[in-house]
């Protein structure tokens, strides 16, 4: 059994148990708990370190969670390319590591202060969740 | 830009592909089995891409391209699209093609007539024909006393015969005042039109001819403008020749001029089918035209010698002309109905996304209201489609109708307003939008395969009862549709096995025009006397006679008022009167219930040219055979045999003996009213183009050879026209009924067999959520995943969709079988597919409600 963060096309992230159900959009269940506008968080997080592209930023999400979290390439692009008409990143063709061309992906100047908005409203969700979980736990 | 953003996106996925299969490689899997996983985690990348561009967020054209391909995906998964889009074609065609008739008759037929708005039509109407020819002494006045019109003509309808290079032609013509052609303004191709001098009696008859007519005979003789034409014994001088196509009113080939009228017509009480056509002045109103007629009438001070209540008639040329637009004004209801459930559909939809972002001003605020007033737009959205919808759909139809086609008014129809298909339309094409907007509305139909926002809109209702209603509802309206087509087959079947009072079988009649400028009523009389004999000798004739008027036909009909000592009503009734021969009823099949027939010596006794012609006519009258309908009201329990039957005709008013009383029959279309009939011997009452009708199995083009060689023997010009197999009359005035109640029959029948296959899933538990609902297209989510299979639910709905077409085009249907005009199907059919595409945002928005998700 695993948990697992589900990334959907509206930066949905979904908290679910993986009981070895099928992994299709059938799968969620009462378990889930929706958490906004988090995708777009963690990439511009990635992107505010370095550029990367698209398979980049996927495999630093994977890695950087120890695997607890799966970015969809349907999840992806899609928020790439919304967060490229928000302006808060920009987007080139460059050589990549493995020698062929890719879309190399960069923060603004926008995106770096929405990154700091969103960080300040992801620590207050977090402390008052924390808050609520440690009364609940102190109380039973 | 479009191209290059694709490829520049495709290209990017394939590089993550291909990052992904060389990791997968790397992690030491097989080139196959890291191309399958890869696959497998990737997904398809369409859906990708849709999702991209939405995200990117689309252009007016693209969105427009993004809605088709939904549209069209819709189609194919969501049986409620096919519905609602079928019933929009269905209805846009039916509005589009009738648009199009009503344009027709409206535009075209006018000929573009300069200031055609102005012109007018003038007649008379009574309380039980509104639409009464002028007698020639009130059309002479009026057009010489009235200051209204800049110009002002009469005309009359006629027929004439010819001989076009040695063969007998009966051509349709119109005696026309010069100021018919003043009033329509368009001048002739060759010579001029007819002047003042040629309306006097006088005057050299001349007439003006069509083009298509003028190309036939100056064929025949180049010189015919210097020449002339003889038409029945008359030498007429050729005035002039119309532009090609100019054929008005009714589709004449010729117009002769009105001195040219033999016949006397001085009486003022006889409507002897003269009608007046005129232009109003500038900043005249038909109004003011009409206070001017009444004013008139007044002046005249002429005896309306049928009934008290008749008065002149004025009417727009176009208004009456376009014929009765009710039809094409329910289409178009139907259509604009649709078209607003559809924007109220996709406006809820466009809401309900709204509603979802809440870093939106308009988004928190709608928030708000739904939270602290519970708005159950669901509730909004059905209500403003009903109260709204139907109104507006019918005051904008109403007002595109009469804009469109320039006319004041929509003619009311004779036969009464066809509500079944008005509720036809509205009904089937509105139930499917409605419910969808229905569907749209509830939120837990989006997106069902994850949640959604319900903490701030709530739902009250649970999902298994509202589904519980709506198939509730969907069932009664299928229920309704088996009634409805049950009784429309049971009212065909009911018609078509009534009694007509008469035998078809083996009947055919044909008719026979004589020249009357050498054929006075005397000579006519015997010389149909020796048509009949000749027929008669025909073997395999069993029964042969002479009649005025053919069952069936809806030409030559002669409407009388009648009156007996026993009725006794305010205004009289009327009757329908026939002229025919010896054997009459013998040979239709007609029961005698009293009495007798009409023998040969039947026949006038008195000497033609002694009186005036209607006079002459009215005296020769003596006997007459009436129907059980006559004789039940006017001699209840009373033998009607003996007794006298008063003709009101004014100064010309006459009493007939009843000799016999007949069977009613069903002489008119079948289900409509048709007056008592009454039957006056044709050797009292001689008819120009008179009807020969026989019974037996002979071919007709033998009858119609022995006809020629009698008339030939007796060395009389006529014309043989309008051949008609009778028995085949009842069946086709059914025709229309026959398909309208074998197409909805189908259509039920085949409802109910999806039913039965088991479409429609069981009534689901209250206990779980909700399975799959083939009927609203819902993908609810299942325990077991599995997803529910639509394609039943899909043909169902195109067979639906299917037979709406074929209601609602029921006239174009019959176009494929060669019956009308299939270039105006056509162009029908080009402007409702534009129609519908405008229509593709709303159908494509509706569905986004409920688009696929990346890896669907």
């Amino acid at each position: 059994m695993a948990v697992r963060l589900f990334l959907f096309p509206d930066s949905t992230i979904v908290l679910a148990i993986d009981r070895g159900w099928s992994t299709s959009r059938h799968m969620a269940n009462r378990r889930d708990i929706p958490l906004y506008g988090t995708l777009d968080m963690l990439i511009l997080g990635l992107l505010a370190e370095e550029e990367l592209h698209g398979f980049g930023i996927a495999q630093k999400i994977h890695a950087l969670s120890k695997e607890e979290l799966s970015v969809g390439e349907g999840s992806l692009y899609p928020a790439l390319h919304r967060l490229e008409f928000k302006k808060w990143i920009s987007s080139s063709w460059k050589q990549s590591e493995t020698g062929r061309k890719a879309r190399f992906y960069m923060i603004t100047a926008a995106g770096r202060r929405q990154l700091r908005e969103s960080e300040e409203d992801w620590s207050r969700l977090a402390a008052a969740v924390g808050r609520v979980l440690r009364g609940a736990a102190v109380r039973s | 830009m479009r191209r290059s953003d694709d490829a520049e996106l495709s290209e990017e996925l394939k590089y993550h592909f291909d990052e992904l299969v060389r990791q997968l490689r790397d992690s030491g899997r097989s080139y196959a089995e890291a191309i399958a996983e890869a696959r497998r985690r990737f997904g398809p990348r369409s859906p990708v891409i849709e999702a991209v561009r939405c995200a990117q967020g689309l252009g007016g054209a693209d969105w427009v391209w993004y809605d088709l391909r939904l549209f069209c995906w819709g189609l194919v998964r969501r049986p409620w699209i096919t519905t609602c889009f079928l019933a929009a074609l269905a209805a846009m065609i039916g509005c589009g093609a009738s648009f199009l008739d009503t344009w027709r008759r409206s535009e075209s037929l006018l000929f573009g007539f300069p200031d055609a708005a102005r012109i007018v039509w003038v007649g008379e109407q009574s309380a039980h024909c509104d639409s009464l020819s002028l007698s020639l002494p009130d059309a002479i006045d009026w057009v010489r006393i009235s200051v209204s019109y800049e110009a002002a003509g009469i005309c009359k309808a006629a027929s004439v015969h010819t001989n076009i290079g040695g063969a007998d032609e009966r051509l349709d013509a119109l005696y026309a005042s010069s100021g018919f052609f003043t009033t329509l303004a368009v001048p002739p191709k060759i010579g001029h039109c007819f002047n003042r001098d040629d309306d006097e009696r006088s005057a050299n008859p001349a007439v003006i001819l069509t083009s298509a007519l003028y190309q036939k005979l100056s064929q025949i003789d180049p010189e015919i403008l210097k020449n002339g034409v003889d038409l029945e014994g008359v030498h007429y001088s050729v005035s002039g020749v119309m532009p090609e196509g100019f054929r008005f009113p009714q589709r004449a080939d010729l117009w002769i001029s009105l001195g040219a009228v033999r016949e006397d017509y001085s009486d003022r009480t006889y409507h002897a089918g003269f009608w007046g056509v005129a232009k109003l002045r500038s900043g005249v109103s038909p109004q003011k035209a009409m206070e001017e007629l009444n004013q008139l009438s007044a002046q005249l001070q002429h005896n309306r010698w049928e009934t008290p209540d008749q008065r002149f008639r004025l009417d727009s040329l176009k208004t009456h002309y376009a014929g009765d637009l009710r039809r094409a004004l329910a289409y178009l209801f139907g259509a604009a109905d649709l078209l607003l459930i559809l924007v109220f559909a996709s406006g809820v939809s466009r809401l309900q996304s709204l509603v979802r972002r809440p870093e939106r001003p308009a988004g928190r605020v709608l928030l708000r209201l739904c939270a602290r007033r519970r708005i159950q737009l669901r509730g909004v959205a059905i209500a403003a489609a009903i109260v709204t919808a139907g109104p507006c759909a019918y005051a904008l139809s109403r007002r595109l109708l009469l804009g469109v086609t320039g006319l004041e008014t929509i003619r009311p129809h004779r036969d009464g307003f066809d509500w079944w298909l008005l509720l036809s339309v509205a009904g089937l094409a509105i139930a499917p939008a409605l419910l969808r907007a229905v569907w749209i509305a509830n939120p837990r139909n989006w997106r069902s395969e994850f949640p959604g926002p319900r903490t701030w809109f709530r739902v009250k209702w649970r999902g298994a009862e509202w589904e519980h209603y709506i198939k509730v509802f969907y069932l009664a309206l299928w229920s309704a549709l088996i009634i409805w087509a049950s009784s429309l087959a049971l009212s065909y079947w009911q018609e078509s096995t009534r009694e007509l009072g008469y035998t078809p079988d083996r009947l055919s009649s044909l008719r026979v025009d004589l020249d009357s400028s050498k054929v006075d009523d005397p000579t006519s009389i015997s010389v149909y006397s020796s048509l009949l004999s000749a027929v008669r000798r025909l073997p395999g004739i069993l029964s042969a006679s002479i009649c005025s008027r053919v069952p069936g036909e809806g030409t030559d009909l002669w409407d009388s008022a009648f009156a007996a000592p026993n009725l006794h009503s305010r205004e009289p009734p009327h009757m329908e009167l026939s002229s025919i021969g010896p054997d009459y009823f013998r040979t239709l099949g007609i029961r005698v219930l009293r009495g007798r027939e009409f023998a040969a010596d039947d026949a006038r006794s008195y000497q033609p040219g002694q009186k005036d012609h209607a006079a002459d006519w009215v005296e020769g009258l003596s006997k007459i055979i009436i129907d059980e309908k006559i004789a039940k009201v006017a001699w209840p329990g009373d033998s009607a045999v003996g007794n006298k039957l008063r003709l009101p005709w004014g100064k010309y008013s006459l009493d007939l003996e009843i000799v016999g009383v007949v069977a009613h029959v069903s002489l008119d279309r079948r289900g409509a009213s048709e007056l008592p009939q009454a039957y006056v011997p044709y050797g009292e009452a001689p008819k120009r183009g008179a009807a020969l009708i026989y019974r037996g199995e002979v071919p007709m083009a033998r009858v119609i050879e022995q006809v020629r060689s009698e008339l030939k023997r007796l060395d009389v010009a006529g014309i043989v026209y309008d051949l008609t197999s009778i028995d085949q009359t009842p069946g086709n005035t059914l025709r229309l009924e026959r398909l309208t109640a074998a197409v909805l029959c189908a259509l039920a029948i085949a409802s109910w067999t999806f039913v039965g296959l088991g479409i429609f899933p069981s009534w689901p538990s209250r206990s779980g959520p909700a399975g799959s609902d083939a009927m609203t297209g819902a993908e609810m989510p299942r325990p077991s995943g599995r997803r529910p299979k639509n394609v039943l639910a899909t043909i169902e709905g195109c067979a639906i969709g299917a037979a709406l077409f074929a209601v609602v085009n029921l006239r174009y249907t019959l176009v494929f079988f060669g019956l009308n005009d299939a270039e105006l199907l056509f162009i029908a059919v080009g402007m409702s597919c534009v129609a519908v595409l405008l229509l593709l945002p709303a159908f494509g928005r509706t569905g986004t409600a409920h688009r696929p998700a990346s890896g669907d």
